[in-house]
């Protein structure tokens, strides 16, 4: 029971943190698709996603006007579509990364001040 | 099709078209999304060093995910999303959409059956829940717990009242003989003499057994506070003084 309860609330907490990986993964430079999976499979077992995943919300990213994509001509096959962030996508970045350091700071001073090591 | 050095390519034919048929009535384009997959094995087998094979393919397409993945459940449209639901899941959702479709489709078909079938799948999703994320839940499993609920409410008054109205009424007939005949004043009278008893029954039951009425009455009287007694009991006062008062005034 307490397994499942774990399963339960990791996988819907992992949910939550894959937007804002992709997002910082996109942070530098535009990438293609592909460049992205591939930046983000290093840590697929940790985030419990499968490749496909990082395509869904890439298209999210894209209907809520955080990316843009365009296409490029590539000499190694069809046109790539590369993904980068919007102006508006880079707003919300640091918004969510502010929020992300904020969250994980406190909870580590709940966590210190009620179980210290 | 993709130009791969494998002749059977009845694999990636198979997860493409149930890609699309995951993608029908879905906002993104199916043709789009094929584009990308095959972009992806493309992409996936050049950094191969050693010739290509059907099972190199298979365990591709295996990381990639179920065709599924690929479709956003946001653009999917409510009853596309509820079918997608009660075929794969999870569980409770599932079992909260069979709650709704049995609660109109089972009663229409079975009648009361139907209701208390959609009110044990309701209870059901609340055990395995908690309260914790029904309120999303609140409008599949509401209407039949509630509906339920209040036939429960109704027996136990009238397993009340009834005896009790008879008093009451052979007790107007006496002290006030010339409204007897006046239905409607006495039926005024009654309805806010029966309302005020509904909220006294409910708040000393509540009061004096609260974790049995809590269990029945899920998850409505989850958040109950002795604070809120108080409220329950001013109400019940409340309606039996205009009781009282549309009885002698009128």
């Amino acid at each position: 029971m307490h397994s499942l309860l774990l399963d339960k609330w990791t996988t819907q907490l992992k949910k939550g943190i894959l937007e804002l990986c992709i997002l910082n993964t996109l942070s530098q430079n535009p990438q293609y698709g592909y460049d992205i999976v591939r930046n983000i499979r290093k840590y697929k077992d940790f985030l419990a996603i499968t490749e496909g995943t990082v395509y869904t919300v890439l298209h999210r990213f894209k209907k809520d006007g955080l990316v843009d994509t365009r296409l490029e001509e590539s000499t190694k096959g069809p046109a790539r579509k590369y993904y980068e962030l919007s102006h508006y996508g880079k707003d919300y970045l640091v918004k969510v990364n502010k929020v992300w350091d904020d969250i994980s700071l406190t909870v580590k001073e709940i966590i210190n001040f009620n179980c210290p090591e | 099709m993709l130009d791969l050095p494998i002749e059977d390519q009845s694999v990636l034919i198979r997860y493409f078209d149930q890609v699309r048929r995951c993608a029908v009535f879905c906002k993104l384009d199916d043709d789009e999304i094929i584009q990308e997959i095959e972009d992806h094995i493309m992409q996936e087998i050049s950094n191969y060093s050693k010739p290509v094979t059907q099972k190199d393919i298979e365990s591709i397409i295996k990381n990639l995910g179920e065709p599924r993945k690929w479709i956003d459940e946001n653009e999917l449209p409510w009853w596309r999303k509820m079918c997608w639901t009660l075929w794969r899941g999870p569980n409770d959702w599932r079992l909260a959409y069979l709650s709704i479709l049995l609660l109109f489709f089972g009663t229409a078909i079975a009648g009361p059956f139907g209701i208390i079938a959609s009110f044990f799948f309701s209870r059901v999703v609340l055990e395995l829940e908690g309260t914790q994320d029904i309120h999303r839940k609140r409008w599949l499993i509401y209407p039949s717990l509630i509906i339920v609920y209040f036939a429960i409410c109704i027996i136990v008054l009238m397993a009340i009242i009834y005896p009790l109205g008879n008093c009451v009424k052979y007790l107007l007939d006496g002290l006030f003989p010339h409204v007897g005949h006046a239905s409607f004043l006495n039926a005024f009278s009654a309805f806010f003499f029966v309302i005020g008893f509904f909220w006294f029954v409910l708040n000393s039951l509540i009061s004096k057994y609260p974790k049995i009425v809590r269990k029945i009455f899920r998850p409505f009287t989850d958040n109950w506070t002795p604070k809120k007694r108080l409220v329950w009991g001013f109400l019940s006062l409340l309606f039996g003084i205009i009781s009282i008062i549309a009885t002698i005034v009128f």
